[in-house]
């Protein structure tokens, strides 16, 4: 790192070099330094001084001592979450599930936004947009509702299953759907919603290029293979490292309203697992530490995946 | 040839918005059952086990009931303060900081870069962030719903690549004609960058509207609490299992399901809108004009 | 280099946080022998922190009339916090992380380890001191009614103005329920043993065409409604002053296995594990596909009555605990323990504790009693023939709101707090006969099986260690249940399950609650039986 670092930076070898860059920098770029204080500061008040608080994965935090005076009890915390019966499983059903979701979570929005940019009425276009993004702002409790609705015996799942011959099942009880639903589900409450950003994208390319390809008689699919698609790369593959970036961090709230005591076994993941273990009984310690071994994972993730797109692409967040 | 190319194209046409309909049709489904179960009867939608295809009933009773609560006014005016302050704010700081961080020439990016996704993994928790905003004289006060919250990582790199994708010969034929910064982001970029602040304005509008959590922690006065904050009063249902926690099911409250229906319905038909106002600045050709001119 | 910037930065933000964070602690312990009389000559304000548990009713305690009575007649008034539905954890402990305690907390036992974690935390004050001089009418309670007091103290000592439930029909009120026309029209009695509800269950199945004949929330069928007739209950409980564990007995294999038979027959619907909402449970049962289910005497009974007023058919009746032999008695009935701690409480920083403990002491007066149950008289209640009965306003409301709604607006027991709360009030609210006859049945029964509760309190360390190893075994045994229900498991792996437990710790857990449970019964000794029905007797002279 250190060696390339030199080799990127050239001249800059000695420290009274680095202070030389500086000033001259300063002198370069006097707007871009001001334009970054507010926010530098911003970022230090609200996010870098309330960190102190990551030391209460090693204490036994207690809200009524404080901080500083709650007991030290080094990794304790770690190893119980370690050592615990089920942490292989809800570690296994986590990356399982986050994997899932990548292959499948992600490439639906790109590919809904680019099928949408085929559409040449305006309006069908504007109206299905509007609509496919509307099931975003019904909340997860009526979503999981419905999903029970749907998913139940008497439901119209079961109804069409019924028809081909298959068997009423409540499809929420059973194991081996459990991950499918999951996802299904996440994908019917957002990928309108996060196909927006690549829309927006979609319109930032230049028309020329497509001209240009025409006049080359490229037909829809040269198009859409040689303009679309490098024309929004740069957006997929930052949303793809940041998205690696939260393999670790599936939320809690869909999985305790899907999830019941048959599907456990698959079901039951990290955040879920602290959800009934510490934050139900205000045990801020022991969430401070599974959170921060989260962290450090996807920090871990999204670095080597942020390295690996400049070595390759030359696309990177920093 | 160009005939079966004209077909192939048609049938390609069809295929693709007969498939993007049947896609529409599923996902405006929730929102219809949401809308029909508004205006159901609320005993006839207790006894209902499955889909909704018409109110069961019709009745506005829920509607009236959750406008009589004057708090909603209050809240929709607050909410309204709270978008309006809140996502101009949030713009103005996350277009400093993306395009402080696209300008690769700059000493400090690749400092402020990492010093910014750094906090995307690790956060002091829910009670540092509260004492520091305490700390500051925030608490109880509105701008503790905007400025704690007032960028969001994620944003700030997406606005981020947008800036980086503007050709750079743009910004150094104007930087030789002897434009600050100042006049580069103003008059060039943010010109250029249409779709991406539409999208900002609906990411962090919707975030401040649907946003409830920072004001219950922040504020104690009800006179400043936003929508969100008096409709979770009324949704409120013991739904979870009250025995357990010791308080008897036997004087439960139940509020009727249907008012919880009218509440999403009040809470969230306003925001829907803002997505087809906005739409209009995804249109192509800006770019093109741009480089002409 | 990036590393080593970041790691400078984090260095200074904990500079900063520490210097940030001197050390404030101030406690007030205010002693003086003074005299509090009511009202008081110069008013104080209280700050008093408790879930609204009627957001339908009233948006704030204040608006109960009785306790706007109540700041009138003491001169003090009472800000009421409330903290935002399913959020209260996080606003408690954001409360006490902010060093801002309110002066009056209720539901102490949110906090993190429990009352007694607060008391050793300087979050609470104890109440032993001032309980003679400011508390008269809590001290003459107890001394009245020693199961009471063994109830209410921790070892000796008192932490709270506790909910004392005046009547047995307060503290039982789940149990089994069926659909009596349907009983009717197949010729069928209310089933008693075990092989009669199989009868009734397969019949529903057969001739009524029920999807789901027995249903529940799965909460609820997790409860001791079937494993009581094979004499073993669902959680910790006392036999010959041994504390077992249902789940760990033998006898809890035949009832898993009797369970996953009805479960294969199609008996017990199919779709139980899933139903985590009450309101799945409301349609099954409104719509006529289930014919049995475990619900309350409130909303299972009256509330389904009351939906279903118009149709000339539908009716309810309570099912008895069931049994194997005809004849024998049930043996768990459920039983809400008859004082609950998790009530008013006082913060360390408190500037009035004595006049706080007085206006606490005041809602156990024969007033705050009368003001607390039944509101304002003249207006929510009239005195008929000495007892104290809810008006029209109440029972047949004008606007048509529900009892426990318009109640809500006078006065508090419709939900839980710091009083005694009146049989009387109970026995108004049940108003239909299948609502008393279930609430008698189960009374009776309850007490024929006889209290087996494990009482007493475990202290601070043993708290810990119960709830590091009890997490881990109710989840293993929650998914073990349900698989055997399902048949995705076989009851024959029954040994396996049990050593697993003793892995986790069980033995452990049982010995804990038997230390609590010893040192209680050590102290209450003179106590026969933990019965305080009588308790309202304090108030009839």
């Amino acid at each position: 790192m250190k060696i390339k670092g030199n080799i990127v930076r050239g001249n800059a070898k000695t420290k009274s070099g680095v202070f030389a860059e500086i000033k001259r920098d300063y002198k370069l770029n006097k707007y871009l330094v001001f334009f970054s204080i507010p926010v530098v500061v911003w970022y230090f008040i609200f996010h870098y001084v309330p960190m102190y608080g990551v030391i209460i994965a090693f204490k036994d935090y207690n809200v009524a001592q404080g901080f500083l005076a709650s007991k030290w009890v080094g990794i304790e915390h770690f190893k119980t979450f370690f050592k615990s019966y089920y942490f292989v499983r809800i570690l296994i059903n986590t990356l399982l599930l986050s994997f899932y979701n990548l292959i499948f979570s992600f490439p639906i929005p790109i590919i809904l936004a680019l099928v949408l940019n085929e559409v040449r009425s305006k309006v069908l276009k504007s109206t299905i947009q509007t609509i496919t993004y509307m099931p975003h702002f019904i909340s997860l409790v009526v979503i999981c509702g419905m999903a029970y609705i749907f998913l139940s015996k008497g439901g119209p799942i079961n109804s069409i299953a019924l028809l081909f011959g298959g068997e009423e099942i409540n499809y929420l009880m059973y194991s081996q759907y459990y991950r499918i639903i999951y996802i299904a589900l996440g994908l019917w409450q957002n990928a309108g919603w996060n196909s927006i950003i690549y829309i927006a994208a979609l319109t930032a390319i230049d028309i020329t290029q497509y001209e240009a390809a025409e006049i080359d008689g490229a037909n829809r699919l040269h198009k859409l293979w040689h303009v679309t698609i490098p024309g929004i790369l740069p957006t997929i593959i930052i949303t793809l490292i940041l998205n690696i970036g939260r393999f670790m961090s599936e939320g809690s709230d869909k999985t305790i309203l899907l999830y019941n005591e048959a599907t456990y076994e698959v079901s039951d993941i990290i955040s879920s697992y602290v959800y009934r273990n510490g934050l139900l009984k205000a045990d801020y310690s022991s969430s401070a530490a599974i959170g921060l071994f989260n962290s450090v994972i996807n920090m871990l993730l999204i670095y080597g995946s942020n390295a690996f797109s400049r070595v390759v692409n030359e696309t990177s967040l920093w | 040839m160009q005939k079966k190319t004209f077909n192939m194209g048609v049938a390609y046409d069809v295929l693709n918005t007969s498939l993007l309909l049947l896609l529409s049709l599923i996902t405006l489904y929730p929102l219809l059952y949401v809308l029909f179960a508004s205006f159901s009867d609320s005993n006839m939608l207790a006894g209902h086990g499955g889909l909704l295809h018409k109110p069961l009933g019709f009745t506005i009773a829920s509607y009236r009931y959750v406008f009589r609560n004057s708090s909603i006014w209050i809240g929709y005016g607050n909410t309204i303060l709270y978008v309006v302050f809140g996502t101009m704010l949030s713009l103005a700081m996350t277009t400093l900081g993306a395009y402080v961080t696209s300008c690769k020439d700059f000493f400090w990016t690749k400092y402020i870069m990492p010093y910014m996704v750094f906090t995307m993994f690790f956060s002091g928790g829910l009670i540092p962030t509260f004492l520091v905003v305490k700390g500051l004289g925030l608490y109880d006060n509105p701008l503790a719903l905007l400025l704690p919250s007032c960028i969001s990582t994620w944003n700030l790199i997406i606005m981020r690549t947008f800036f980086s994708g503007i050709p750079r010969s743009l910004k150094e034929s104007t930087k030789i004609d002897g434009a600050n910064e100042w006049i580069i982001l103003t008059r060039i970029i943010l010109p250029l960058s249409g779709s991406v602040i539409a999208v900002m304005i609906l990411y962090y509008a919707v975030g401040l509207w649907n946003g409830w959590f920072n004001a219950m922690i922040y504020l104690r006065n009800r006179s400043l609490f936003p929508l969100q904050l008096f409709l979770r009063e009324i949704l409120i249902s013991n739904s979870g299992d009250d025995m357990v926690l010791g308080i008897n099911d036997a004087e439960r409250q139940t509020i009727s399901e249907s008012i919880k229906y009218a509440t999403i319905i009040v809470s969230t038909l306003p925001i829907l809108t803002i997505y087809p106002l906005l739409q209009k600045h995804f249109v192509k050709g800006v770019m093109i004009g741009a480089v002409k001119g | 280099m990036k590393i080593r910037s970041i790691c400078l930065l984090v260095a200074l933000s904990f500079i900063i946080a520490i210097s940030g964070c001197g050390k404030k602690q101030t406690t007030t312990n205010d002693l003086s022998d003074k005299d509090i009389s009511f009202p008081l000559e110069n008013g104080i304000t209280l700050t008093y922190f408790v879930p609204n548990a009627a957001p339908a009713s009233v948006s704030s305690y204040n608006d109960i009339a009785a306790y706007k009575k109540i700041q009138e007649i003491t001169n003090i008034t009472l800000k009421f916090i409330h903290p935002v539905a399913n959020q209260v954890s996080e606003q408690f402990n954001i409360m006490i992380a902010s060093g801002d305690y309110v002066d009056v907390i209720e539901r102490p036992n949110t906090y993190s380890g429990g009352i007694l974690k607060a008391y050793q935390d300087k979050v609470i004050i104890r109440l032993n001191e001032y309980m003679d001089k400011y508390a008269p009418n809590l001290t003459a309670i107890y001394n009245q009614h020693p199961a009471v007091d063994a109830l209410a103290n921790i070892d000796g000592d008192y932490y709270v103005a506790p909910l004392i439930r005046g009547g047995q029909e307060l503290c039982t009120y789940v149990g089994t329920v069926l659909r009596r026309d349907w009983l009717k029209e197949l010729n069928l009695e209310v089933p008693q043993t075990i092989s009669e509800w199989e009868t009734v269950l397969t019949a529903f199945k057969e001739k009524k065409g029920a999807k789901a004949p027995f249903s529940s929330t799965y909460a609820n069928f997790k409860r001791e409604m079937f494993s009581c007739a094979f004499g073993v209950g669902e959680n910790f409980y006392v036999l010959d002053g041994k504390v077992h564990y249902g789940p760990y007995e033998d006898a809890y294999k035949d009832y898993v296995r009797t369970m996953a038979d009805w479960y294969d027959k199609g008996l017990i619907d199919a779709e139980i594990p899933t139903i985590s909402d009450s309101k799945i449970l409301d349609s099954k049962v409104l719509n006529g596909e289930a014919g049995a289910y475990i619900g309350t005497v409130g909303t299972g009974i009256g509330g389904y009555l009351t939906t279903k007023q118009n149709d000339p058919v539908f009716d309810l009746v309570a099912a008895p605990y069931p049994v194997i032999n005809k004849g024998d008695r049930a043996q768990f009935v459920q039983h809400d323990q008859a004082v609950s701690l998790n009530n008013a409480a006082i913060s360390t920083k408190n500037k009035y504790p004595a006049e706080t403990v007085a206006l606490l002491d005041y809602m156990f007066s024969k007033e705050g009693y009368y003001l607390c149950n039944f509101g304002i008289e003249g207006e929510s209640y009239v005195m008929v023939d000495n007892q104290p009965t809810f008006t029209e306003l109440i029972t047949k409301n004008p606007e048509g709101l529900s009892m426990s709604v318009i109640g809500m607006k006078y006065c508090r027991s419709f939900v839980s707090g710091p009083f005694v709360q009146s049989s009387a009030y109970v026995k108004q609210f049940y108003s239909m006969p299948q609502q008393r006859e279930a609430s008698e049945l189960w009374v009776k029964q309850f007490n024929e099986a006889g209290d087996k509760a494990a009482y007493g309190q475990l202290t601070v360390e043993e708290n810990q260690e119960h709830s590091k190893i009890f997490s881990e075994i109710s989840t293993y045994k929650g998914e073990m249940f349900t698989k055997w229900l399902m048949g995705t498991a076989s009851i024959d792996s029954f040994e396996e399950y049990r050593e697993k437990l003793r892995e986790f710790g069980i033995e452990r857990v049982i010995k804990l609650k038997q230390q609590a449970y010893d040192r209680f019964i050590q102290r209450n000794s003179g106590i026969e039986r933990f019965d305080i029905s009588d308790v309202e007797s304090y108030y009839n002279n």
